[in-house]
């Protein structure tokens, strides 16, 4: 055996000399800078569905989901990437990046989802809570950029927060929800992320395109041997990867900054139904298991005939009169104010919806205190007149309450979209 | 600080990982590359891999795994394996062939332990095995080569 080992030896004494390190700083970067553009997926769309997940032993997947007839509601607000797990993993893989078009913060966070140990926190920083109730906290990555950080089950999630003040943290931190799903980790950003995009593409993200209006004399005419997870041919122009999912009646286009085929036959994106229940309940969340169905992006195929449903209740708050708002401000400054409300059901009787509450400390004062966010629920009852004239705000957290309003004042004012565009007040 | 660690250790341990990775996948062009690409993986998460039990098994599970990953590739493209002269022309080429006979698993410990040098403990670590199966597979691999190298007696 030590005749082995000698010779064995020999194998380090004659290795090649070590690049230097400065290729391995710069070799870092190009893969900071592929991993941050090149990626690719996620997500979408209505009745706040939406799923982005990545498996440790399957290749990432994006659920594209729609709900006829209506128009396809993208998701904006929040960038997602997802590495993989580790290294330590012999499948291939690749990061997944969705920056959105509109972004309500400076850059577009991104979410890095590893199995690797936590960061370790900045002493005495901040602690948020999440809308699925679990703990954010601020630390820095290997490599100085500050992020959120977190665990969910075996899933250490940080998220960048370049820019970003505590507010904004706090805000962000409010926003996401994960959770592992039969090994993947979800991620279930909260159903005000939407927009309703006027015509053309339908999604569209920084690199992902979804689209029906070409489908299918826009489908690949020249494929190559190139096929995605879900064996649609690829037709490549350019680093652009083009393919249509018959199923889904849908083109879909990637175009990453250089081609990437590895990732282009690891993708899958499916376009199915959105469930009619509220993504709050973590459960209600498709995930990429999804079964997709035919004709969901299709707005045209909707019967024009078909005659429109009684008109449910509208509920008037301050001067803004309307149906499921997404942020409710019961008192005149910001010490009472519910946000990124998700509407579970919205009848002709009731309507309830879960959202957040900022709990402000006023510590020194109220303008410069902490702000920590509890769930908080809403329920409207009572119609009369085509209008809720009772509402029930249940707050949470050490410092909840129950208050209830009645008609006329219901509160100080609504939004109706997460970037308080339509807010309307007393 | 974090940098001049980094580059002190990664100075030290090149070669190691190399020799390793070219002993589990006998292909030096092959060794390099992962190699390389396994020391950047290290260098962007040098906080935390420092910490580890064994950085350099990390980085060597790291390479391991990029080798599987380019295989599979290379089964598609169908490419074909280097010339086994022309991968370790430094030794003995009974004994790397002997090695190189071994199943996967004992080739990785054998790399571990006698080419990184890595502690078996060290090397359960990095592989996600427990002391008892890496001493198990260690014995199991030097009893192999043993029978491969030592030459057979002619029973007539």
């Amino acid at each position: 055996m030590i005749e082995i080992e000698n010779a064995l030896s020999k194998l380090v004494e004659h290795a090649p000399a070590p690049p230097p390190v400065a290729r391995v700083r710069a070799r870092s970067r190009r893969r900071r800078r592929r991993r941050v553009a090149a990626s690719a997926i996620l997500v979408v769309a209505v009745g706040g569905s939406i799923a982005a997940a990545y498996k440790t032993t399957r290749p990432p997947s994006a659920v594209v989901t729609t709900e006829p007839p209506a128009s396809i509601i993208s998701l904006y607000g929040t960038g997602f990437s997802i590495t993989t797990p580790g290294y330590s993993l012999s499948e291939p893989r690749f990061d997944a990046t969705v920056q959105t078009t509109k972004a309500p913060f400076a850059g577009p966070p991104t979410v890095t989802a590893t199995t690797e140990p936590l960061p370790t926190p900045i002493p005495n920083a901040p602690r948020y809570q999440t809308a699925d109730r679990h703990e954010l906290y601020a630390a820095n990555t290997s490599v100085g950029q500050p992020v959120l950080a977190g665990q969910w089950d075996n899933w250490t999630v940080e998220i960048t927060v370049d820019g970003l003040s505590p507010s904004q943290q706090a805000r962000l931190a409010s926003l996401v929800r994960f959770r592992d799903h039969d090994g993947y980790l979800v991620v279930d950003p909260l159903a005000p992320l939407h927009t309703v995009p006027a015509t053309g593409t339908e999604v569209a993200f920084d690199g992902l395109s979804i689209d029906n209006s070409s489908y299918p004399s826009g489908c690949p005419m020249n494929p190559t041997n190139l096929r995605t997870a879900q064996g649609f041919p690829v037709e490549r122009i350019g680093t652009k990867a083009i393919w249509c999912d018959p199923h889904a009646r849908a083109r879909i286009e990637l175009q990453p900054p250089v081609p990437v085929d590895t990732m282009i036959e690891q993708l899958r994106v499916q376009v199915t139904r959105a469930t009619t229940s509220s993504p709050t309940t973590s459960g209600s969340t498709p995930v990429s298991t999804s079964t997709p169905t035919p004709n969901t992006t299709s707005v045209t195929t909707v019967p024009t005939s078909t005659p429109a449903p009684a008109p449910t209740p509208a509920v008037t708050i301050g001067h803004w009169t309307g149906r499921e708002p997404v942020a409710i401000y019961f008192s005149a400054d910001a010490g009472d104010i519910a946000t990124n409300l998700t509407w579970s059901h919205w009848s002709a009787d009731s309507a309830l919806a879960t959202g957040t509450w900022h709990y402000l400390n006023c510590r020194p004062n109220c303008a410069s205190g902490a702000s920590t966010p509890y769930p908080v629920t809403i329920s409207l009852s009572q119609p009369a007149g085509g209008k809720f004239t009772k509402l029930v705000e249940q707050t949470s957290g050490p410092h909840g309450f129950t208050m209830t309003f009645t008609a006329p004042q219901l509160g100080q004012g609504a939004c109706a979209n997460q970037n308080n565009i339509s807010c309307t007040f007393s | 600080v974090d940098a001049d660690e980094f580059e002190a250790w990664y100075r030290d341990e090149y070669g190691r990982v190399f020799a390793s990775v070219l002993v589990v996948c006998g292909d030096r062009s092959l060794a390099a590359d992962v190699t390389d690409e396994a020391f950047v993986r290290a260098f962007e998460r040098w906080p935390r891999v420092r910490a580890m039990r064994s950085p350099t098994g990390w980085t060597f599970a790291v390479a391991r795994n990029l080798v599987r990953r380019s295989r599979r590739r290379a089964a598609r493209e169908r490419l074909a394996a280097p010339a086994p002269e022309l991968v370790a022309p430094e030794i003995d080429f009974a004994i790397w062939d002997a090695v190189r006979s071994l199943p996967k698993r004992e080739r990785e410990l054998v790399a571990l332990r006698y080419v990184a040098g890595l502690t078996e403990p060290e090397i359960g670590s990095a592989l996600g095995l427990a002391v008892g199966t890496v001493s198990r597979g260690l014995h199991d691999a030097r009893t192999r080569l043993e029978r491969l190298l030592t030459p057979e007696k002619d029973a007539s």
